[in-house]
Formats: C-alpha cells, structure tokens, sequence
C-alpha cells in the first residue's frame, strides 16, 4: 500500500498549454462601465463638434482594446501540471495544491483560482475567497484551492477556473481545466462511546526487537514527519532553534487494541459507525495504543506507527463505497 | 522540473486598496482638476483639497471616515453633499450650464474621495476622472493642454494599474511602464479612429451657449478709441493660407463690418435692409485663399476685397460684407476667391441717401471746410478726395495708438485742434467731410495687412491689425476704397502697425540684440504654424475635412456607411493582428530544450517512426534501435544527452547548446527498398 502523505509529487502531463481555444474573454462590470462612459464621451463629443473629446473617447477606446489583448496575454501560455491533496476529514476543507507551470511565460500578475467560472457582464461577482497571486517568469508555482469535502471517501479535485483582470480591470480572461486529482477524505471523528478496553501484550517489542514508541517514558528526540501528533511537538525547542522535532515516548508496557464494526454495532448507521471507528484510533493514537482493525475482509496488524494510523483512516475512508 | 518550484504568496484579510492606490488616483485627479483651478472659485479647489486630506488621514488612521461605524459622520457627509450641490446652484444660476456642471463634477469627485474603500469605487473614481479631462476641452483645445490631458490620462490609467499591481504595487517605475507599455499601443489606433471614424456634424440634441475663449475683436459700432484700444492686442483675429500668389502688403485689406449711420460721435451699421446682392464686375487676376478664424461670436466674416465665389452657407450684402448664417463660436475654416478690382454699377435711392446722412448741426467747422474744397473741386469727386488727402498730408496731423481725449464735437476737435488720432479718427471725419461735400460715403472697418509667416507660409492677422477706412461712390466708377490713415502715415498701410509697437513678449534683453530678436521671431513664427496646422488639421477635422481627405487618399466619395464598416474592419484587423502577434509570441515553445527534442522525434516521424504520446524517451529510443540499427548510436546518444539535461545535471548553456547540435546534425534517412 503505498499512499503517500505528502502531495504527490506531479510529474508533467502532456498538458496543452492555456491558448486561443481554451481562454475567454469578456470584459468585466468595470468595463461594461468603462465602455459606457466611452460611448457618452463620444455623443458628447458629436454634440459639441469637441475635437478634443473625439480624441479622448478614441483613446479610451483604444485603451479598452488593448486591454483584451494585454489581458489575454496574461494567461496565454500558462500550463496546469496537476493538483494534489492532503487527506482530510469529512467536514473539513480539502486544500488542493495546483502546480501551475510557467516555464515558457514571462512574468504573470494577479491570477485567481475560482471554483466557479466568474460571471461576466453586468451581474455582481459572488464573493470568491481567493486572493490573487503574481508568478515569476520561467518559474513553476504551487496555488491552494480549498474544496468543502462534505463526505468522506474520494473527493475529486472539481474543474478550477483560472482568472486575470490584470492590468486594467476592464477585461477578464479565463481559463478552465481539470487536474486529475483526489482527495482522500476520512470519516469525521464523531460518537461518544469510549475506547474499548486494550489488552497489554510483551510479544511486540520481543518480536521485533526495536523499541516501539508510546507515549510514557521520553527517550529522545526525532525530526518532524507529517502526521505526527501535534501534542508530541517539543515547543519549547521550536522555539529555541526553529526546529520542529518531536519527543519519543517508550511504553512500560505494551498496549494493543483491536477495533472492528462489531464493536459499534449499536450505532444506526454504517457512516456513523466509522466516524466512531475513526475517532476511536484517533484516539488510540493520542494515548500510544497500538491498534489493528478488522474491516469486513481487511485485517489489519496493530502497529504504533504514524503511518499505520493513516492507513487505518484509510481504509475507513473508502470502505463499501 | 528545473525550476523551484514556490508557493504563491497567498495575502490574507480583505483585498481592498490601500494607501498607495489612494495617492496615484489622488495624484491623478488632482491634475486633471489643475487647470479647473485657475478657472473656479478657490473655495471649491479649498474643500476639494481639504476631502483629499479627510481621505488620506483616515488611510493613516488619524481621522475616521464616514462609513457605518460612524454615522455622526456619515450624516455630515449627507450634509455635505446637499451643501455643495445648493452652493453650487447658488453660486453658478442663471450662468452658462457648463460652469454649473462642470463646478458640480469637481464637487463630486472630492465628495467620491471619502467614499473610496473598494475596488469599485477607485474605478468609479478614475471614470471620473476621465470626465474632468473632457471637462477641461470644453473651455480650450490648445496644443499644451491636449499634451498635458495626455499626461493625465496616463495617470488615470496608472491608477487602475497600480489596483492590479500585485507585488509591484510600490513601484511607480514598474507601474508607469505598464501603463506606457498600454497607452504607447493605444495611441495609433486612437489615431486611425480619429481620421476614419465617421464624423458628424452636430449638435445631437441641442447646443449649449458656449463659445471656447472670450473673443476681442471688432464690433459693429466705432467711437473714436474703440479700434486704437484693439490694436494692444495681440490676439489673432484670423489666419489666411494663400493657394498660389500672395497680394502686396498695400493690397490686403480684409472687409469687415460696414458703418453708414453717424451720430456725430457713434458710426453704426445703419438702417440699410436690402436683400439683394448687388451686381459687380470683377477685373483682373484673383487671389485664392483659405481663411481660418477665430470664434468671435459676431456673424460677420472677413474676406479679401472682393470675394467673388463664397461658399453656401455665407452670403454677401449689399454693401459688400461677408456674412455667415450663424455666429463664429468655434474656428471655422472656409475657402474663397477675391479679386481685388471690381465695380459696382448702380446706388439705390436708399444708399444714396444713407450715404449722405450726418447729424443735424453737428460737425459745423468741418461742414464749412467741405463746403470751401466743393467749390475748389467743382464737381470733380476725385480731385475733391485729392485735396482732402492733401489736407491731411499736409497739416500737422500726426498718426498715434493714444490719442487725446476728444470731449466735444469729435470731428471738428481731431480736424482743427488735437490733429492726432488713430485710423478711426481718420476714417470717420473724413466720411463726414465728403458727405458735407455731397459725396455719398461710409466706413468700412475690418484688417489691414497682416503678419506673413514665413514657417508653413501663411499671413497671420492679429487685433492690432483692426484697421478703418473709407469708401466714396464716384459715378461711373462705383464704390471706391479711400484710406485716409495712409496719406498721414503711408508706412500704417505699407509695413503694418508692427514697426510702432514693441515687439510682442519676450524680455527687453532678447529684444534689443537682433540675432536674439531674429530667433526669438522664428521660435514665434514656429510656434504660430504649429498652432495653425493643429487647427486645421486637428480641431478642425470636420465631416468636409474627412471627405477631402478620403478623397486625397484615392477613397473618392465615400458614405458614411462604408466609412463606418472600414472603421469596423480596421479594428477587427487589428483585434486579429494583436491576437495572432500574442498567439505566437506566448505560446511559442520558450524551452529550447523540449522543442529540439520534438526536433528530433519529428525527424524520425518522417522516415516512419512516430513517437506515440505514452512513450517514454528511453522507450521511444529502444524501439528506433530495434526499427533501425543504423540509427541506434545517435538516436541513443541524443536520448542521453536530453534525459541528462532533463534528469541529471540540469540545463547549462552549453549543455542545451550541444544538445540542439546534435539534434540538428541528426538527419535519418528512409532506408533504399532493396
């Protein structure tokens, strides 16, 4: 089983770059607007035969025109390699990762990733929380996109719309495209009942001879992996040297736990039932309990490992979908 | 991937513009409102400045600023608003409409400063502002202005960039670039709008009473004084560009306003109402020329003795002025033909008698001395203005810009006692000399001579160049022009009033050196010319304009409605150019590297061997070599080399410079059928 934590790294598709057939154009409010004041300036202009005012509305014009090219430009060129997420859970927000690839392009300003297409015209923009962001010319960038994740299982990264209003405001150019990514999204860690008793077992540590970690006795410190525990953190070390490390803790004595659906049978339904689960080794593995699970066919060997807690949310996760 | 990849610098809180936005459209908006100042009451620029400062301190978080949280405030700000439009009806009622409006724009411009919060209210603000800048045509169209509108414009549209600035929002180098970078491309299509759009001749829906600058010039009244205190202006009344001869100095008198009717002090245009267009003959070679003047708000033009061919909408009265069917509020352009010798064959009973028409018991020293040369002349009208001439050539009348003041009978005062005066004192006493003496007479007012430009070749006619003279009708013979000024002072006539005056600006130091003073006249002269082309060319780009200048351009007489699809054509060429420039320039490979390897794969697709989009380089290169063992070693060696840049040690110059050699040297050949 080989998930990685981390977003994948994203190796290149054979993406098209963002071009002529898949960018569009159209000018925003403003320039709906902007164009108005245009036109006035121009009947202004006729009425009072005000070569001057000719002038200006041309040069208005003019600058509205080249702002659809300018804008366009903005966005011409740019390529989307993919997008990758941290698992979460249900409930939560899923932050997508897009890596977008600017190594043919000069320097782009002012690009937003919507989740929506913008709406053109006169109508108001809904309130999109992006803020927008300025890439380097020749550079690849990496932009979060967060998606409700209402449920858990596989949330698949929605088409994302890519915009610019650079320079002027006037225009809008926009782009769609659909990185192939998901999301994986763990039961939310609900239900009330306690954690099942643990049986203590001294087999572990003969069997594989290393030292396992629990949550007892401190006998060191290790480098920051993702997934650990935040309460393992040593702040006061952070503090120090800018370090993330994290204490270890060994067990006097060993504990391992199995969880399986029996044991939440009670509960009405089967998401229910593994939102208990899941908040059960969440919270095993606050206390350092080893836990293994039984999941219809899946059996799973307990294990203190970070990574073991990741699989068994895992499993959680994509059961009977 | 070999570049770093970073993680976008994601602001948080609202997006709202800052401080440095604020100053560029404050900047902005203030030189559009520059040349308003000197034009409106400084009150208005006073509360314009101190809102600008409300607007600022609240960015600097010294004042608060009327918005929800403070509605104290926020009804003072309503005030503020009812206060301002009420004081600016007060202050600009019953006055032009352009005032009003233009008071009330500034008005809320420096009201929408405290309300600037949000994108949208900047862009409102900026919108605006491109108001003002039109705002500020209606009063003057000059060349200096349009260049600094220029510059305003561009600071508006800096201001819009600076919203859209990201991270070089604290530049104004990079911003101003940017906006260059725009406007530099907005200019020639501006200008391609400007010549082809259709034009046409307003108003739409009514045109306001305004007229561009307060005009000077000649009216159609004259008391002694009333022309002597034009000649101190310099103002031009006219410019004429000859097509082919220019007449002699002595030659141009240029016809204005017609004068019969004397009260002994006031000439006036009299009571002569005849439609007709009297019959003259024309003689001699004519002068053919284009006259631009200046709006003077009188419906009188001013032409060449005589314009023999007029265009439609002037007509020529009775007593020979030129006459448009409106007032000249704006600078209007129109072509004529004049010759300068012509007569005119009959005098109705009405103009003989206007012609003949003085003040009762006005006037008696001077009634007596026509009677006494009537009598010398005995009936011969020519020699009768010979010795009137002759009288003031050879008394001691003196030609003088300030003459003394005349508190009595004018005539007979200048005639017998001061002895000094300017052309109208000149003009008028002798039309009231040759009525006494039974010889129908009249004034005619208007220009003499003129200032040639030598740069662009025209003849500049100033204020100071406002001139009187007289005309006497002799039987036989008709109207003929008498300049009474010339037989006091021949040089008034021959070398124009410029050698009494001081020369016009310019320090006394430049004067009085002439290799300055020379300079100084030509920069004078360049100036002038450019300010006349501009006139012509640019602001007075009419609908006729535009069609002379299709027709110059081999497009013959073209409709409007061809003219508007050529306008349409011309800026959906220019869409297309732009799109296809952007096209190409963008989407164009930029990595030299990926387009020598597809260099590469497209080679071998020619000689059969197609790379398919799955296959992998190492992939691709193993299946040539299985294909074509001839080709295995450069195929394999050029695979290297790219997964070596790629992969391994990166694209150093000369990595990717060698890897495109190979590439280029690599030519595969379809293997001979045997």
């Amino acid at each position: 089983m080989n998930h990685t934590l981390a977003p994948s790294s994203v190796l290149p598709r054979a993406d098209h770059a963002l071009d002529r057939r898949h960018i569009y154009v159209l000018p925003t409010r403003g320039g709906f607007f902007f164009a108005v004041v245009c036109l006035l300036v121009l009947l202004g202009a006729m009425n009072y035969n005000n070569a001057m005012a000719y002038a200006v509305s041309f040069l208005l014009g003019a600058i509205f025109v080249i702002a659809i090219g300018e804008t366009w430009r903005n966005l011409a060129g740019l390529r989307c390699l993919g997008a990758a997420a941290d698992p979460v859970f249900a409930g939560q927000k899923a932050r997508f990762r897009v890596t977008l690839d600017n190594r043919a392009g000069r320097e782009r300003m002012q690009l937003e990733l919507l989740m929506s297409p913008p709406r053109g015209g006169l109508r108001r923009q809904p309130r999109q929380h992006t803020q927008p962001f300025d890439v380097d010319g020749g550079a690849i960038i990496h932009a979060d996109v967060m998606v409700p994740a209402p449920s858990r299982g596989r949330l698949t990264c929605p088409r994302l719309c890519i915009r610019t209003r650079f320079p002027l405001g006037l225009i809008q150019a926009w782009a769609y495209f659909s990185p192939v990514a998901d999301c994986l999204v763990y039961p939310a860690p609900k239900g009330d009942s306690t954690l099942p008793e643990s049986m203590q077992s001294a087999s572990t540590t003969a069997q594989s001879g290393v030292v396992q970690t629990g949550n007892n006795d401190f006998f060191g410190l290790r480098g920051y992996q993702r997934g650990d525990p935040l309460r393992a953190v040593a702040w006061k070390t952070l503090a120090r040297n800018d370090q993330m490390v994290v204490k270890r803790f060994t067990d006097a004595a060993d504990e391992r736990l199995w969880l399986s659906l029996e044991q939440v049978r009670a509960l009405p339904d089967l998401e229910a039932r593994l939102s208990q689960l899941a908040r059960w080794v969440l919270e095993a593995g606050r206390h350092g309990i080893a836990v293994g699970m039984l999941l219809g066919a899946q059996r799973f060997q307990p294990d203190h490992d970070p990574r073991h807690q990741q699989v068994l949310l895992r499993a959680l996760a994509e059961f009977k979908l | 991937m070999n570049a770093p990849a970073r993680l976008a610098n994601i602001r948080t809180g609202n997006n709202h513009p800052r401080e440095v936005h604020f100053l560029w459209i404050l900047g902005a908006l203030a030189m559009a409102l520059l040349p308003h100042s000197l034009r409106f009451s400084p009150l208005l620029v006073a509360s314009f400045l101190a809102l600008a400062f409300w607007r600022w301190a609240a960015y600097r978080r010294w004042l608060p600023l009327p918005d929800k949280q403070h509605r104290r405030l926020l009804l003072t700000k309503t005030l503020l608003v009812i206060t301002a439009c009420v004081a600016v009806w007060v202050s600009y009622r019953g006055q032009s409409g352009r005032d009003a409006g233009v008071a009330l724009l500034m008005v809320l411009v420096g009201l929408k400063l405290l309300e600037l919060t949000t994108t949208r209210d900047f862009f409102i603000a900026t919108t605006l502002g491109y108001f003002l800048v039109v705002t500020n045509f209606l009063y003057s169209q000059t060349i200096p202005l349009a260049a600094f509108m220029l510059a305003v414009i561009t600071m508006l549209t800096a201001s819009m960039v600076a919203l859209y600035g990201g991270r070089h929002e604290r530049e104004p180098k990079w911003i101003l670039r940017r906006t260059f970078f725009i406007i530099v491309q907005a200019i020639p299509l501006a200008v391609l709008a400007f010549v082809f759009f259709p034009r046409i001749e307003g108003p739409l829906w009514g045109r306001p009473m305004l007229s561009e600058e307060a005009q000077t010039g000649l009216s159609d009244e004259m008391t002694p004084g009333s022309i002597s205190n034009l000649t101190l202006s310099d103002e031009i009344a006219f410019r004429v560009n000859f097509n082919g001869r220019i007449p002699p100095a002595a030659e141009r008198y240029w016809r204005g306003p017609v004068l019969w009717h004397t009260d002994g002090r006031t000439w006036r245009r009299g009571s002569l109402r005849d439609p007709t267009t009297p019959q003259v003959r024309f003689q001699g070679e004519p002068y053919r020329y284009t006259i631009t003047q200046e709006p003077s708000n009188k419906r009188w033009l001013y032409a060449l003795e005589l314009p023999a061919q007029i265009d439609d909408d002037m007509y020529l009265t009775r007593d020979l002025q030129l006459l448009g069917r409106y007032r000249m509020r704006r600078r209007t352009s129109f072509d004529l033909i004049s010759y300068p010798r012509f007569t005119i064959a009959e005098l109705t009973p009405a103009e003989h008698q206007l012609g003949l028409q003085l003040p009762e018991d006005a006037h008696p020293r001077a009634r007596a001395l026509a009677m006494q040369w009537q009598a010398q002349a005995g009936g011969d009208i020519e020699r009768l203005v010979r010795i009137a001439l002759s009288h003031f050539n050879r008394q001691p009348f003196t030609y003088t810009l300030a003459p003394p003041l005349l508190t009595e009978d004018p005539v007979d005062q200048f005639l017998f006692e001061t002895r000094a005066g300017f052309c109208e004192h000149y003009a008028s006493s002798f039309v009231v000399l040759m009525r006494a003496a039974g010889v129908p007479a009249r004034v005619v007012t208007g220009y003499q001579d003129g200032e040639l430009n030598p740069v662009g070749d025209y003849l500049i006619v100033r204020q100071q160049d406002a001139h009187a003279w007289a005309e006497v009708w002799i039987e036989g013979r008709g109207w003929r022009r008498v300049d009474p000024t010339a037989a006091v002072a021949p040089e008034r006539v021959s070398d124009g009033l410029e050698m009494m005056m001081p020369a016009r600006g310019g320090l006394r130091i430049i004067n009085d050196n002439p290799a300055t003073a020379a300079l100084w006249r030509r920069i004078q002269q360049t100036w002038d010319a450019t300010n006349h082309r501009w006139n012509q060319w640019v602001l007075g780009f009419s609908p006729a304009r535009q069609q002379m200048l299709m027709r110059e351009l081999g497009l013959g007489d073209i409709d409007r409605s061809v003219l508007a699809g050529v306008m349409m054509a011309a800026i959906g060429a220019t869409l297309l150019l732009l799109s296809l420039s952007i096209q190409r320039s963008s989407v164009r490979e930029r990595d030299p590297v990926r387009s020598a390897y597809r260099e590469f794969c497209r080679r071998l697709a020619r000689i059969g061997i197609q790379r398919v989009p799955h296959e992998g380089p190492l992939d691709f290169a193993a299946r040539v070599a299985r294909l074509r063992e001839d080709l295995a070693a450069p195929v394999a060696e050029i695979t290297g080399s790219y997964i070596d840049i790629r992969y391994a040690n990166g694209n150093g110059r000369d990595a990717v410079a060698a890897f495109r050699r190979q590439v280029s040297r690599f030519r595969p050949r379809t293997l001979a059928v045997p």
